[in-house]
């Protein structure tokens, strides 16, 4: 005798034997899957659940409990889903319209069933036998995309209005045995990748490595390959692959019946695999189909080129931090931050990619499910690395929380105008120390006997009223309080040599070995007066230019292009009013101009009066000619007149 | 393929006379839905109720059909349908319809000696 459960269902009570109840279960499920679709489907699924309720209580009269029979029996009064097929397809309340199914011939037309604007999505899908949002995504990509490139008109949003009037439309049926879901059972963020994993009858990771991939590429890319400027490649990725994660994340509906589940992994819905998920739930069974295979392929490529990338940036990694100990001696200084410093680079930084690359050779390796112990050691650990990491910059900024500055003023006192600024004599040009610089710190400090050389020395000129020169030299400092700061400042020897209009600098400050590293710097400032040059020297400028401070605005390393070619430049000379003689050169220059102008000017207008003069001559003498003429003339005929009388 | 065509064409034939005798009964007068499926049964017309529900809906949400809830004496109340006013025009064009094609297919099928 079977196990009896007592079962409460619309609004009754019923006992079932428990394989009764399982039967009942799954053949209810099945027509929930079948009338889903359907218009007024929830209504005829309530009808149907009342109508099986009504028969089952006419069974259950004068029985102890339903039995199998009794359900095979309900079964056959409402039937299989498979077998109301044809009766439900004949009956469409859309006469003149016959569905696709019957005719061989396929043809595009908008869904009136299934829609969100005007069904064309669906309809495309249909064709296609596909997911209708898998079009839809596509729409939208397509869409943005054409958003994003400015294109002058829309290809999404121009091709759906096209379709929605070239198309007519018709009531289509569910063709597809696959529907993409995001499946909650087994997420990490929204559940995407594995629902898409499911869809494409693939494996979780292998989606999730594709998603992943550009961002931890692009990050490496950001990283390793500074050098190279190929990061455009690397971001685009980036934000594609997140943005289209936002998008299914928003798209794609959550998987929440079994029914759904079934839909998700595109098994057949009848009642033997209904029967099937609810015993033993999700095992997976994947058959190979020839994308899932390329897929397969992309992912492994996708963890070669990780491979590629991540052990040589751990070991890079490695090998920097190793050179970088000297270094870590100096800043560090106390055991108790060695140690902090040494767990948090061990297990905050190195073990993430140790891990990582673990990670992927087991995925190689083929190990489906990740070991427990393995996950667990590996969290705590890095949870220690991420302890030891805070403490140390706690331990760091509180050693280093106030700033201090101490001041020493020199006077030039020479009659001469211009001051020479050099490097010391002993002070070699700055020499390249490493074939690659695994840290810009490593020549920034040398270690020597006794002392740190701290390369951290900054020159800068001020304009100033004075008669004189006068050199001020500032020594700053961090400490955990102002008199610990002033303390590590002076502690810092700078010596420079002044002698007649010569100032020599040191190019570092050295602070003793046993004294740690508190951000000593130097700052050199020349306040230089009207009329006053200052020459500095090529060889200390070369040796300044690679040089690091620390002051309340955090770090500042400085190093200027190596490239670029030292011995060619000049002195630099600095020197006021440089730029108001040039103004006084132009403006006599002008009023020059402006005189020869002048003069031309009144040589042009004597010269045009000395010709109207003449002009002017010439004319009284014409006339006068004339006048001589007419008397003349007056004369001659006196006389002839005179002649004749 | 011909036992498929077979079938498909026995379906066809079904189909719309299933609609057409469903209306007939509820259009007698209010009717309950298994009730419709026993006198279906009983007149030789096999249908299944999981065909029935649903189209009795499409009917009433087409207009065709209105119903009510009738209170049943053993237990909750029951969903008795019955015809609306353009149903009742739908039927007529649909009976007018039938007796065209039974009167042709009577005359083909029987010819007169």
């Amino acid at each position: 005798m079977d196990k009896i459960v007592l079962i409460n269902y619309q609004g009754r009570s019923f006992s079932f034997e428990e394989n009764a109840y399982q039967r009942f279960q799954s053949y209810e499920q099945s027509l929930k899957v079948y009338f889903a679709k359907e218009e007024g489907g929830d209504e005829i699924i309530e009808d149907l659940q009342y109508r099986m309720a009504e028969i089952l209580e006419q069974q259950s009269l004068g029985k102890t409990a339903i039995s199998t029979a009794d359900i095979d029996n309900l079964i056959s009064a409402i039937g299989n889903p498979a077998d109301f097929e044809d009766g439900e397809h004949q009956t469409e309340s859309d006469q003149q319209e016959t569905t696709s199914q019957d005719s061989k011939e396929k043809k595009l037309f908008r869904n009136k069933k299934d829609k969100i604007i005007a069904g064309v999505c669906s309809g495309i899908a249909n064709y296609f036998a596909l997911d209708p949002i898998v079009i839809r995504i596509m729409f939208i990509l397509l869409t943005l995309f054409n958003v994003a490139t400015l294109f002058t008109f829309n290809l999404g949003i121009l091709g759906y209005i096209i379709l929605w009037i070239v198309l007519t439309p018709k009531v289509l049926e569910a063709n597809i045995t696959n529907k993409l879901f995001r499946s909650p059972k087994d997420q990490v963020i929204g559940g995407v990748c594995s629902g898409l994993a499911q869809f494409f009858k693939t494996e979780t990771w292998i989606i999730r490595l594709i998603f992943c991939a550009p961002l931890v590429l692009g990050f490496a890319s950001n990283n390793s390959f500074d050098r190279f400027d190929n990061n455009i490649i690397g971001n685009s990725f980036y934000s594609l692959s997140f943005i289209s994660y936002l998008i299914l994340w928003f798209i794609i509906p959550l998987a929440k019946s079994s029914t759904d589940y079934m839909l998700m992994k595109g098994e057949p819905i009848n009642l033997t695999t209904i029967q099937n998920t609810a015993k033993k739930q999700s095992i997976a069974s994947f058959t190979q189909s020839g994308f899932s295979k390329f897929l397969k392929v992309i992912a492994y490529i996708i963890l070669a080129i990780i491979l590629m990338v991540a052990i040589p940036s751990a070991i890079g990694l490695l090998i920097g931090l190793i050179y970088s100990y000297s270094l870590a001696d100096i800043v560090l200084f106390s055991d108790a931050n060695k140690v902090l410093a040494i767990l948090s680079i061990a297990l905050f930084l190195v073990l993430p990619i140790v891990g990582f690359i673990v990670w992927i050779i087991r995925r190689i390796a083929g190990f489906r499910s990740s070991s427990k112990l393995l996950r667990i050691t590996f969290i705590g650990l890095n949870i220690v690395g991420w302890v030891a990491t805070i403490l140390l910059i706690a331990s760091l900024a509180n050693d280093n929380k106030t700033y201090s500055t101490s001041r020493t003023t020199m006077f030039v006192d020479s009659p001469s105008d211009t001051l020479y600024v050099n490097a010391m004599d002993t002070a070699a040009i700055y020499a390249e120390t490493f074939f690659y610089e695994f840290n810009e710190f490593e020549h920034l400090i040398d270690k020597k006997q006794d002392v740190n050389e701290i390369k951290a020395v900054r020159l800068h000129y001020e304009q100033s009223n004075d008669s004189s020169i006068k050199i001020v030299i500032e020594k700053s400092g961090a400490g955990s309080n102002k008199i610990k700061a002033l303390d590590y400042a002076n502690a810092a020897e700078f010596a420079p040599q002044l002698s007649g209009n010569v100032l020599k600098l040191p190019h570092f400050i050295q602070v003793d070995n046993n004294i740690p590293y508190h951000f000593q710097n130097v700052l050199v400032t020349i306040y230089y007066p009207k009329n006053k040059t200052i020459i500095v020297s090529n060889k200390l400028k070369k040796q300044l230019s690679h040089s690091f401070k620390a002051d309340k605005h955090g770090l500042n390393i400085n190093i200027d292009d190596d490239n670029e070619n030292w011995d060619d430049r000049p002195s630099e000379i600095i020197r006021v009013n440089e730029d108001t003689i040039e103004d006084q050169i132009d403006e006599t220059e002008k009023m020059e101009t402006i005189k020869d102008a002048q003069k031309q000017l009144e040589k042009v207008n004597k010269q045009n009066i000395e010709q109207i003069k003449e002009k002017q001559k010439e004319l009284e003498e014409l006339q006068k000619e004339a006048n001589k003429d007419l008397e003349n003339a007056k004369k001659e005929l006196d006389e002839a007149i005179k002649k004749t009388k | 393929m011909a036992t498929n065509n077979i079938e498909n064409i026995q379906s066809q034939m079904k189909k719309g006379v299933l609609e057409f005798c469903i209306l007939s009964i509820i259009q007698r007068g209010e009717a309950y839905p298994s009730d419709i499926t026993i006198e279906l049964k009983e007149s030789g017309m096999q249908v299944l109720e999981g065909t029935l529900y649903p189209l009795l809906t499409r009917l009433k949400n087409a207009g065709y059909l209105e119903y009510r809830w009738v209170e049943s004496l053993s237990g909750p109340p029951r969903k008795y349908f019955s015809m609306s006013e353009s149903g009742k025009e739908f039927y007529l064009s649909l009976e007018k319809t039938w007796n065209e094609i039974s009167t042709a297919v009577n005359l083909i099928t029987k010819p007169t000696n």
